[in-house]
C-alpha cells in the first residue's frame, strides 16, 4: 500500500546502492561459469540518508513518517529534494527504478548532538512489490 | 560466459461446486483456471501451446522437488506462494488443493529473447494432481504428485486402466480393484 512521500528535506549525506538481478552462478571445476536468471528486474536497492544537526520538528516529521508507514510495511515515494545535485538521467535511475517501491529498511536512528539538534540516519530499501 | 533465463508458467485448474443463481438444485463441478508466470515482474505474458494462446499474470511462486526414478515412484512437486488472497483462493477452490490439476511449462531462454510479449514451444511440460496444502505465517505451499509415472514390473500385464486401478492413481502402490 502506498503511503505519503518521505519528508522532502535535503540530506547532508546520501549513499545509494543499485539493486541486483535474481541470478545464481554455477562454477565448474574448470573455472567456467554459467548463470541462471530467475527474473527480469533488479531489486534490493538501498538508500542511506544522513541529516546532520537538524531541528526537532524535522526529526519528529521523519519519525512520524516511519510510524505512518507501519515501520516499513507501506511503500512510499522519495521526493525530489532527496536527490539534489544529480542530473536527470542518473536521478531517474536512482529515484524510480523500474517497478521499485521504497520502504524503510530499518527504524530511523536519532542522535542528539545539541539542544534542539539531532543527527538522523535513515535506511530505505527499494524492492519489487508482488501483488 | 553463458547465461540462461529460467521461466515457469503454471496453470492450475481448481474444481469448485457451482450453483446457478436462484436454483436449489443443479449444482455442478466447474473447473476454474488460474494462470501465472514467475519471471516477468508485474507484467502479463502470453504462452502459446498447441496453437492456443493464454495470458499469464505475474505471481512470485517457486517450484521445487520433481523427481523421477526407475521404480515407478510418482514425482512430487511443491509450489510455494506468498501468503496472499489469490493463493488462499487457489487452495480453497481446489478443496484444500485436493481437486486441483496443475500444468507446469518451463522455458529456458537466452536474454535476447526476453523482450517478447508472447512465448511458445515450452521445452518442458509436466502434469500434476493436487494432494494437499499447508500454511505458514508467510507462505502457502501447494503439494502435487504426478498423476502416473510408470507401472512396476510386478504389475499384471504391465499395463494400467481405469478398470484395473480405479480413479486417478497418484501413488505407485497400485491396488487392483
Amino acid at each position: 500500500m502506498a503511503a505519503p512521500s518521505f519528508p522532502n528535506y535535503v540530506p547532508s549525506k546520501r549513499d545509494f546502492k543499485q539493486g541486483s538481478f535474481p541470478t545464481r552462478q554455477y562454477k565448474g571445476l574448470s573455472g567456467a561459469v554459467c548463470y541462471v536468471t530467475f527474473g527480469n528486474k533488479a531489486s534490493g536497492y538501498e538508500l542511506r540518508l544522513e541529516y546532520a544537526a537538524i531541528n526537532t520538528a524535522t526529526t519528529e516529521e521523519i519519525m512520524q513518517h516511519y510510524m505512518n508507514t507501519q515501520g516499513g510495511v507501506d511503500d512510499f515515494g522519495v521526493p525530489d529534494n532527496i536527490w539534489q545535485g544529480l542530473g536527470s538521467g542518473i536521478r531517474d535511475l536512482m529515484q524510480k527504478p523500474d517497478g521499485i517501491r521504497w520502504s524503510y529498511g530499518e527504524a530511523p536512528q536519532v542522535e542528539s548532538v545539541l539542544r534542539d539538534r539531532q543527527n538522523v540516519r535513515v535506511t530505505l530499501i527499494g524492492n519489487l512489490i508482488a501483488k | 560466459m553463458s547465461n540462461i533465463n529460467l521461466i515457469q508458467f503454471l496453470s492450475i485448474d481448481t474444481a469448485e461446486w457451482y450453483k446457478p443463481n436462484g436454483t436449489a438444485t443443479g449444482a455442478r463441478q466447474v473447473p476454474q483456471s488460474y494462470r501465472y508466470q514467475n519471471f516477468f515482474v508485474q507484467e502479463e505474458k502470453t504462452l502459446v501451446v498447441g496453437g492456443i494462446s493464454k495470458k499469464y499474470d505475474f505471481a512470485p511462486f517457486r517450484v521445487e522437488g520433481t523427481t523421477s526414478s526407475l521404480n515407478g515412484d510418482n514425482g512430487v512437486l511443491q509450489v510455494l506462494f506468498p501468503y496472499s488472497d489469490y493463493a488462499i483462493q487457489l487452495v480453497e477452490r481446489g478443496n484444500g488443493n485436493r481437486l486441483s490439476q496443475l500444468t507446469l511449462y518451463t522455458l529456458w531462454l537466452p536474454t535476447s529473447n526476453l523482450q517478447a510479449t508472447s512465448f511458445s514451444n515450452p521445452q518442458q511440460r509436466d502434469y500434476f494432481l493436487g494432494v494437499g496444502a499447508s500454511f505458514s505465517e508467510t507462505t502457502i505451499e501447494l503439494r502435487f504428485r504426478s498423476s502416473i509415472d510408470s507401472v512396476g514390473s510386478n504389475f499384471p500385464a504391465r499395463s494400467i486402466s481405469y478398470e484395473l486401478a480405479g480413479y486417478l492413481p497418484n501413488n505407485a502402490d497400485l491396488v487392483l480393484q
